[in-house]
């Protein structure tokens, strides 16, 4: 037996609560090892403490004073018994706390993840546009005419690279030939219009804030 | 015990007059104080008789009473446990209640330190650790008494010999 496993036994060696085999293994070793013989010392002198303060016997207690007491209570035992057990066997009230704390777990869950689900998406009801003037159509080619000549003003900086527009829409779109605004008419050339808020084609958000 | 489980006064009593000084002791050994075990002894006897209706009439009355009694104590040492002044308490009242004239002033010491000792021990490694080495109990007794297999109450006593041990050398 090596030192490792003699340390691990001698708080019950200390004792005699060790099977014979190991504890003739363990008094075998110590024999032959000082360092072990020392801790076995003090498990030998711990359990020698003990067992001398165990030695002062307690106080007798008088039965006839406890007699009195519940002599009068014999016949209402039974129920309080079933309601004591319950609330003071250490089992039965771990399980309630831990049933307890699941519950107020859960319902802090339901609660959090109630506040923080994004509201339902509101059904998209097409807008019925009041008719534009033809003053109206002109002054918004004139504004979606303006971004096609300056695409630079849509492009978006990614790292060292600038990021032209048809990179961020695919190949095949055609930015900047202004038609008169036509909502829900996703036909190519598509009119892309920019704002503080993000880019818009065909009045869909293509990114995000800037 | 039929007699006992019919409520009948006198055998009752009878349960009461054999076993008390057992419960009283056994409650002493832990909370070293008269009035506390007076109390914990008395509240043993009545969830016993609450319960005499399923006391298996085959085995012995003796390690049922004193296991109700061991919860009750494991009850009582938890909350004290939780008390930072219950050793301190513990402690000074060792040395009121049950000094012995004929021992000398300094196994009294010894022991009284001991006791505060084991105060600071969590109550399940200190209840095994109480009824093994200083009341005498042998394992197979300590296993049914705290409900326990044998197995766990011999990690906890090695558990608690170990931190006994460590306090113990300090105070040397």
């Amino acid at each position: 037996m090596k030192c490792a496993q003699v340390e691990k036994r001698l708080p019950l060696y200390a004792g005699g609560d060790l099977p014979e085999d190991e504890a003739a293994q363990v008094a075998k070793h110590l024999q032959a090892c000082p360092a072990c013989r020392r801790v076995a010392n003090g498990y030998d002198a711990a359990v020698q403490a003990l067992r001398e303060a165990g030695r002062q016997e307690p106080p007798s207690g008088d039965w006839r004073e406890c007699w009195r007491a519940i002599e009068g209570h014999l016949d209402d035992e039974r129920p309080p018994r079933n309601v004591i057990s319950l609330a003071s066997s250490v089992g039965t009230r771990r399980i309630l706390k831990a049933a307890a704390i699941f519950l107020l777990t859960l319902g802090i869950g339901v609660v959090v993840g109630l506040s923080l689900r994004p509201a339902p998406a509101q059904p998209k009801v097409a807008e019925v546009q009041p008719r534009k003037t033809p003053q109206q159509d002109e002054k918004q080619a004139e504004k979606t005419d303006s971004l096609a000549k300056k695409p630079e003003v849509l492009a978006k900086r990614e790292g060292e690279k600038l990021l032209t527009i048809e990179d961020l829409l695919g190949p095949g779109v055609t930015v900047g030939e202004a038609q008169p605004r036509r909502r829900f008419q996703p036909v190519a050339p598509v009119v892309v219009t920019g704002s503080r808020r993000g880019y818009y084609m065909d009045n869909v958000e293509l990114v995000g804030n800037r | 015990m039929r007699r006992a489980q019919r409520r009948d006064a006198a055998a009752c009593q009878e349960l009461v007059r054999r076993y008390y000084d057992g419960v009283y002791r056994l409650a002493y050994r832990f909370l070293s104080n008269a009035e506390d075990s007076r109390d914990v002894a008395q509240d043993t006897f009545m969830r016993a008789f609450g319960a005499i209706d399923r006391f298996d009439l085959s085995l012995s009355f003796k390690p049922w009473i004193r296991r109700i009694a061991m919860n009750r104590i494991t009850d009582e040492i938890r909350s004290r446990y939780r008390s930072k002044t219950a050793s301190l308490d513990a402690g000074l009242e060792l040395a009121g209640d049950a000094a012995d004239p004929a021992e000398g002033p300094v196994t009294q010491e010894r022991a009284e330190r001991v006791r505060e000792i084991v105060d600071t021990i969590p109550p399940k490694y200190r209840t095994v650790l109480v009824l093994r080495d200083m009341d005498g109990q042998d394992m197979d007794e300590i296993a049914a008494m705290v409900g326990s297999p044998r197995a766990t109450v011999r990690w906890r006593l090695h558990q608690a010999r170990k931190m006994f041990k460590r306090k113990w050398e300090r105070t040397q």
